[in-house]
């Protein structure tokens, strides 16, 4: 068994987020979104927690309800605790849930439109985060925005930071946002699907960039995507989203090697081995669920191969395994040793 | 034979927004004119290729190398600074625009970001169903609904979701409704620009799936912008590796993967993130940050990041694409170097081909 380095960290008294189960539903015209349904986790300081799950599944209404950026109406958080550092977010009134967003709480929105102003440049959306924070001159706050976009590799920053948000590339314009997430150096910060534009080379450089601020100064990371291989050279725990739900709690050597959920399970089936020829690739039959009608029971028990009748009627609770590893599955303990191979870290 | 689509030495330049007083500092006379020396970004530059009828290129590289660009000049959406496109034979490059109008419905994009094309005022139907009724290739509202439902599900998008609006659905959900209204044209070439980057690894399975089935079935052809080589070479013929607005390095999706040549090309492939926590491998480690467009240098582009030897011709000479087998071209002045690529497990009998 790997050593679990978190345990060696010596004890740490309060985790520096801790989200108890925290619905956030939206009530439409056709009925309520079970957005977020009952999530329950925590973050500890020097943790990379990545969020995994297909589309739908509720990963950026996840994040976004910890820094309370829910549109309501229609949204509405309806239940559940936001820990930060004490501090229960969702008692505070908006004026300091304000402080904590962007300093302590920082974000990479998923969509460019979220984050970007086009009818700003660039450099001055960087550098007007800067200033909201740190009492600078404008050139300072210039300057400051100049070094962040050279750091998210953007080549001739200076001339770059003069130019409007349609003038970048795709991933351009996604590493100005992250320079913008990242230019007041958050406690936290919580990154949605940040690299998805991005070709591998420079993904890695990116990737090395977050991992270090994450890393330093006993800093936490949120990391959400659909992308297993990129978080797992990144995160040393895993949450499986399904529905609304976590269904797996595990760290990365134990989602790896040994993936409790059945939904896990054929997850890390369905992921393209570039070394094997496929005429198809395999992928979870059956559709994800209509979130205004979830499936009674176990919400995946449709496309799930281990389905009992159990399955379709009560819905699986979240069981502790192994410590502190959690899954929510009648079935869990059934699973074949998976054909993954895998290679044990140094 | 004719390919479907040939582009022949396109070039797209951009002017670089420069501050008064910089735009001032580079004023100079010339034979008693003032000229101001522009800083451009050489976004595509030099770019030739032809595609096949039923045939799909990748076109992979970097951020920011040009990608998008030749995609939205292909189609007109951009004018090209310089150079031609040719669809079905026909140079397009400088139709007036109600010539190009029966091009323009038989060559469609999906773009890279979903929620910038829906119109947050119609709901999915309609942004599905709208290019149906402005072609006029459906009348009525009840064929619409019948037609886009079934669009849905081609898309695996739930029909009973016909109603909703877009900005309520997630960032995979949007880019399932782009897919679907570009299908409902029966067009012949779609440019694809990174479909796939915002769906689950399970989705993309599917939506690949999907699309090879309609490839097969009604003769598509794709040009396929995609950073993601997993999928690349699951899904394409060939593959086109562009570094700061050139090809250097075009071939069978087999050659590139096997018997890469460039030492941008192998960069890449030896990047590939692999889904096992605390695996080693070798990657090739490029130098410096991410290329810069603006006013290039002479000779090759890589010169400046590439981990192999540069040598006095590699800063003064720009290397041409030369062909290293059938089908295979690179542009490299040492085309034998030496870079070793380590590809995750590499099995060296790679064969796939449409199912
Ligand atoms: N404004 C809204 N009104 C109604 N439903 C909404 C709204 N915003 C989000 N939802 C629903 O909440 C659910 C969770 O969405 P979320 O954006 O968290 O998914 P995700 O896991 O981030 O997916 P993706 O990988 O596609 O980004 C989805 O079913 C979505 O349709
Ligand atoms: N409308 C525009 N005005 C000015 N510059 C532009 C414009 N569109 C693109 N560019 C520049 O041209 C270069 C190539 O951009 P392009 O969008 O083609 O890159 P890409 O290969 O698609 O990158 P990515 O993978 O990041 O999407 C970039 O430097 C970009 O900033
Ligand atoms: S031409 Fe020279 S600099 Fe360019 S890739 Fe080849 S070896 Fe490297
Ligand atoms: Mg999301
Ligand atoms: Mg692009």
């Amino acid at each position: 068994m790997p050593v679990d380095k978190r345990k060696l960290k010596g004890k740490e008294p309060l985790p520096l987020l801790e989200v108890r189960g925290v619905q956030t539903y939206y009530y439409t015209d056709f009925g309520v979104v079970k957005a977020v349904d009952g999530v329950s986790f925590s973050v500890r300081r020097g943790e990379k927690v990545a969020i995994i799950g297909e589309s739908g599944a509720g990963k950026s209404q996840t994040g976004m309800s910890i820094l309370r950026l829910i549109p309501s109406p229609p949204g509405r958080i309806v239940g559940g605790e936001i820990i930060y550092e004490g501090v229960d977010l969702l008692k505070l009134p908006e004026e300091e849930m304000r402080e904590y967003r962007g300093v302590h709480i920082g974000v990479i929105f998923q969509e460019a439109a979220q984050a970007l102003n086009p009818v700003y440049k660039v450099g001055t959306q960087i550098a007007d985060a800067y200033r909201v924070h740190h009492d600078c001159t404008k050139e300072e706050a210039w300057e400051k925005a100049v070094e962040m976009l050279r750091k998210v590799q953007i080549s001739n920053p200076e001339q770059r930071a003069q130019e409007y948000p349609h003038q970048f590339s795709g991933g351009m314009r996604q590493r100005a946002i992250i320079a913008l997430a990242m230019v007041n150096s958050p406690n936290l910060l919580i990154a949605d699907e940040p690299t998805t534009a991005l070709d591998v080379t420079t993904e890695a450089k990116i990737i090395k960039l977050i991992n270090d601020l994450a890393v330093k100064e006993d800093k936490a990371l949120i990391f959400i995507t659909h992308d297993l291989a990129v978080a797992a050279g990144l995160c040393d725990r895993f949450l499986i989203m399904y529905a609304g739900k976590i269904v797996e709690n595990s760290s990365a050597m134990q989602l790896f090697s040994d993936p409790k959920h059945p939904y896990a399970q054929q997850l890390l089936e369905a992921l393209i081995d570039v070394s094997k020829s496929e005429d198809e690739i395999m992928a979870i039959p059956g559709l994800p669920p209509d979130p205004y009608n979830r499936p009674k029971g176990c919400s995946f028990h449709p496309r799930c191969r281990k389905v009992k009748a159990i399955c379709q009627e009560v819905e699986p609770e979240m069981i502790t395994i192994e410590g502190d590893r959690q899954v929510a599955c009648h079935y869990y303990t059934d699973y074949q040793a998976p054909k993954l191979k895998v290679v044990s870290s140094s | 034979m004719t390919p479907l689509l040939e582009v022949k030495n396109l070039r797209k330049l951009f002017p670089l927004q420069t501050g008064v007083f910089e735009r001032l500092g580079k004023m100079r006379r010339e034979n008693g004119k003032v000229i101001v020396d522009v800083d451009r970004v050489h976004a595509v530059d030099d770019v030739s290729f032809s595609i096949a009828e039923g045939e799909t290129l990748a076109l992979v590289g970097e951020s920011g190398c040009g990608k998008s660009t030749t995609g939205r000049v292909i189609l007109r959406l951009l004018e090209p600074t310089s150079g031609q496109v040719f669809f079905e034979g026909q140079e397009i490059t400088n139709l007036p625009d109600k010539e190009l109008a029966p091009y323009r419905r038989k060559m469609q994009i999906i773009f890279q970001e979903p929620s910038r094309s829906l119109n947050p005022r119609d709901c999915v139907g309609e942004a599905i169903g709208e290019p149906l009724m402005v072609n006029g290739i459906i009348k009525n509202r009840k064929d619409r609904r019948q037609r886009v439902e079934e669009l849905m599900e081609a898309v695996g998008l739930n029909p009973k979701m016909y109603s909703r609006f877009p900005h309520k659905f997630s960032g995979g959900e949007k880019q399932r409704i782009m897919m679907a209204r570009v299908l409902s044209l029966n067009p012949k070439f779609i440019v694809m620009d990174e479909p796939t980057a915002s769906l689950d690894v399970s989705l993309q399975a599917q939506t690949l799936n999907i699309f090879k089935k309609l490839q097969a079935d009604f003769g598509l052809t794709y040009l396929f912008i995609s950073h993601n080589l997993a999928t690349v070479k699951y899904f394409c013929d060939r593959i086109a590796v562009m570094y700061l607005g050139k090809i250097v390095e075009i071939g069978d999706a087999d050659q590139i993967f096997l018997n890469p040549i460039h030492p941008y090309t192998k960069a890449l492939l030896s990047a590939l993130p692999v889904a096992k926590p605390g695996s080693k491998r070798n990657v090739i480690e490029l130098k410096g940050s991410v290329g810069n467009p603006v006013n290039p240098k002479p000779g090759c582009r890589f010169a400046e990041r590439c981990p192999y030897k540069v040598a006095d011709i590699c800063r003064s000479v720009t290397p041409k694409l030369l062909d290293i087998e059938s089908g295979h071209q690179a542009a490299c002045h040492f085309p034998d170097n030496d870079l070793k690529v380590e590809l995750p497990e590499v099995r060296l009998n790679v064969k796939r081909r449409i199912g």
